[in-house]
């Protein structure tokens, strides 16, 4: 491992993640909001361990680092908690801060036992063509955007479940109301479709000037997870997706969305492995690869 | 008795040894504080005094040249303080303490902090102390030691408040609701209430919740004269029962506080107005004893229903946590009153 720098910060902020996530929720256990200094003093080392480590990857291919399973995990997590420590200066919702670190230690952890974890870094199909890495970096920004939708859908769930079943000491006492968790449920998930609306838009039409680019596996997995996402936003407007099951649709659709990572991230290899195209294209929508 | 440091003294009669309607004879009222302080400064020649006068507590803080000197003036203070109410001595005196020294460093901390409180951590009395000694300062009546004593007895109480838990939770049937609507709602300013029953138990807790910000609000009674009455009072507005059904749909808080025999709110209107509310929650308070709503309610999506038991319940469990936390809490007030002590000895 400290033979791979980029391969030692990642796990050093994965670390990081898991002590900052431990501390606070030993604090919350006890029914106490934790030392913020302490838990940040973990939590943007960590962050600025795992932009590192990305980084280095990125500059190993000289494209977004997120050309695996484990990348792209990787950079799921780093984009959750930026955006967590984004909100924090504006929301100042309590525990948001403690789950997110949850969601980047458990992704951090679990992106260990990817067979990608030990792999060189891939780099991204199409890389150096700008529309493709803007696809790329929209695609990765909406599942953050979905993962922190996840974390506060969570939220939602455990506040919910404490005044249904008349608990009122611990953890339960120090969440964010039901009202603020639900309408940052709302924000969230129309900012990630939005952004992951763009990029699938983008994708298409690289798929309509390279429609052998792209793997069916890829198309399908990535327009379904969309698809649900917007079926959801639909549904929540319509009034018809409301509350609990809303929450739990949140969080469900971002397990699929990580499920679909697999399938994409092979689609991203075998792109990879292929042969570079002759000679490089002007940058322009109509004229991407294949991409994540 | 330490024979060293100031001769710093404490006369005073708390909730813990005097019933309520000797407390209320020796209160002392705005206009009578001027009486005291110039019988502590000019007839006693005390250099520095204090005077701090709660519902629950009358308690007169004084600084003699001497510990032995601050002995000697307890019972002519006695004495005086009793002519000033109009009361003989021995009347006074079964319910008063007296303290010096440390042990008078040690109650100002436990005082601030609210260890000594009715209410384990209440921090209202920690407002009353500041502006007792605000008070004393203003009048040149507070000087080195008592500002050495009350400053740090801020600090410890702060302290308290943030590192044990002698604070944490809610312990009266208002507070409780407030909480629980505070952890649905937020912020309680567009949240709307409707309270049904005009009674005192529903107007107390409507008065916490309009504390913490509810504005809308509907009263609904069976008699429309008195829930206009009470709506004059609380400055909202007053409908006949009848109108309640229709009022669930809209409602983010229900208040159920009607003394009556049969519910007033029954499931199939819950389940009728929760299918208009597109899934926003309801927080349903059922303060009455035979029960206004029927329990069968609190299986209906979204609606959250409490009874007093539920309330009670919280209320005490909260007590508890506050109490377990007293202990370990007045160990390290002790320690932090003992420093102060010991840095004004060596004066």
């Amino acid at each position: 491992m400290f033979n791979n720098p980029p391969l030692a910060f990642l796990h050093a902020g994965t670390a990081l993640y898991v002590l900052g996530f431990g501390f606070a929720l030993a604090a919350a256990a006890r029914g106490r909001e934790h030392d913020r200094p302490i838990f940040y003093a973990l939590i943007i080392p960590a962050f600025l361990a795992q932009s590192t480590g990305l980084y280095l990857r990125g500059l190993e291919t000289h494209s977004l680092p997120v050309g695996n399973a484990f990348e792209l995990v990787q950079a799921l997590a780093w984009v959750t908690v930026f955006l967590q420590l984004i909100l924090r200066a504006t929301l100042q919702l309590r525990l948001l801060g403690l789950f997110a670190a949850g969601l980047a230690a458990g992704l951090g952890v679990g992106s260990l036992f990817l067979p990608s974890a030990q792999a060189q870094a891939a780099g991204v199909a199409g890389a150096g063509n700008p529309w493709i890495e803007f696809h790329v970096a929209l695609a990765v920004f909406s599942y953050g955007v979905f993962g922190l939708l996840a974390v506060s859908a969570l939220m939602y769930l455990i506040q919910r479940h404490g005044l249904e079943r008349k608990r009122f000491t611990g953890i339960f006492r120090l969440l964010p109301s039901l009202a603020e968790l639900d309408a940052l449920n709302r924000q969230l998930l129309l900012v990630g479709a939005w952004a992951l609306s763009v990029a699938v838009g983008l994708g298409v039409l690289d798929w309509i000037e390279q429609p052998g680019g792209v793997s069916v596996a890829k198309l399908v997995v990535t327009i379904g997870v969309w698809v649900g996402y917007l079926v959801v936003a639909w549904l929540r407007w319509r009034n018809r997706l409301v509350a609990r099951s809303y929450a739990w649709s949140c969080v469900g659709m971002f397990a699929l969305a990580v499920f679909s990572l697999w399938p994409v991230s092979r689609a991203h290899h075998d792109n990879a492995s292929m042969p570079a195209p002759p000679a490089p294209r002007a940058p322009s929508p109509s004229s991407q690869t294949a991409s994540g | 008795m330490d024979s060293s440091g100031p001769g710093i003294f404490l006369l005073g009669s708390t909730h813990r040894t005097a019933p309520l309607e000797v407390r209320e004879r020796l209160a002392v009222p705005p206009e009578r504080l001027e009486a005291i302080y110039a019988l502590l400064r000019e007839k006693l020649n005390l250099p520095e005094c204090l005077v701090l006068n709660t519902c629950n507590r009358v308690e007169l803080y004084g600084v003699a040249k001497t510990p032995a000197e601050a002995d000697a003036l307890r019972v002519r203070l006695l004495e005086e303080i009793s002519r000033l109410h109009q009361l003989e001595p021995g009347d006074v005196e079964p319910y008063t303490f007296f303290k010096q020294q440390s042990e008078v460093v040690k109650h100002v901390f436990d005082v601030a902090a609210g260890l000594d409180s009715q209410m384990v951590g209440e921090t209202e009395i920690f407002g009353q102390v500041k502006d007792s000694y605000s008070d004393a300062a203003q009048r040149g009546a507070a000087g080195p030691v008592l500002n050495r004593v009350f400053q740090k007895s801020f600090q410890a109480a702060k302290w308290a408040r943030t590192n044990t838990a002698i604070g944490r939770g809610a312990v009266s049937i208002g507070s409780v609701s407030v909480e629980l609507a505070t952890r649905m709602f937020g912020g309680l300013a567009h949240s709307r209430v409707l309270l049904i029953g005009a009674g005192e138990a529903g107007q107390s807790v409507l008065q916490a919740l309009r504390t913490r910000g509810a504005r809308d609000v509907t009263i609904a009674s069976r008699t429309l004269a008195h829930a206009v009455e009470v709506a004059m009072k609380h400055e909202c507005v007053a409908v006949e029962l009848n109108r309640v059904p229709e009022l669930l749909a809209r409602a983010d808080i229900v208040l159920c506080a009607m003394d009556t025999e049969t519910p007033v709110i029954t499931h199939a209107q819950l389940a009728e107005a929760t299918g208009r509310r597109a899934g926003v929650p309801l927080f349903m308070i059922d303060l009455a004893v035979p029960r206004n709503v029927e329990p069968a309610a609190a299986e209906l999506k979204n609606i959250f229903l409490y009874n007093l038991d539920d309330l009670a319940a919280i209320a005490n469990e909260n007590l508890k946590n506050r109490q377990a936390a007293v202990d370990a809490c007045r160990v390290t007030l002790t320690e932090k009153a003992k420093q102060v002590w010991e840095s004004l000895g060596a004066r």
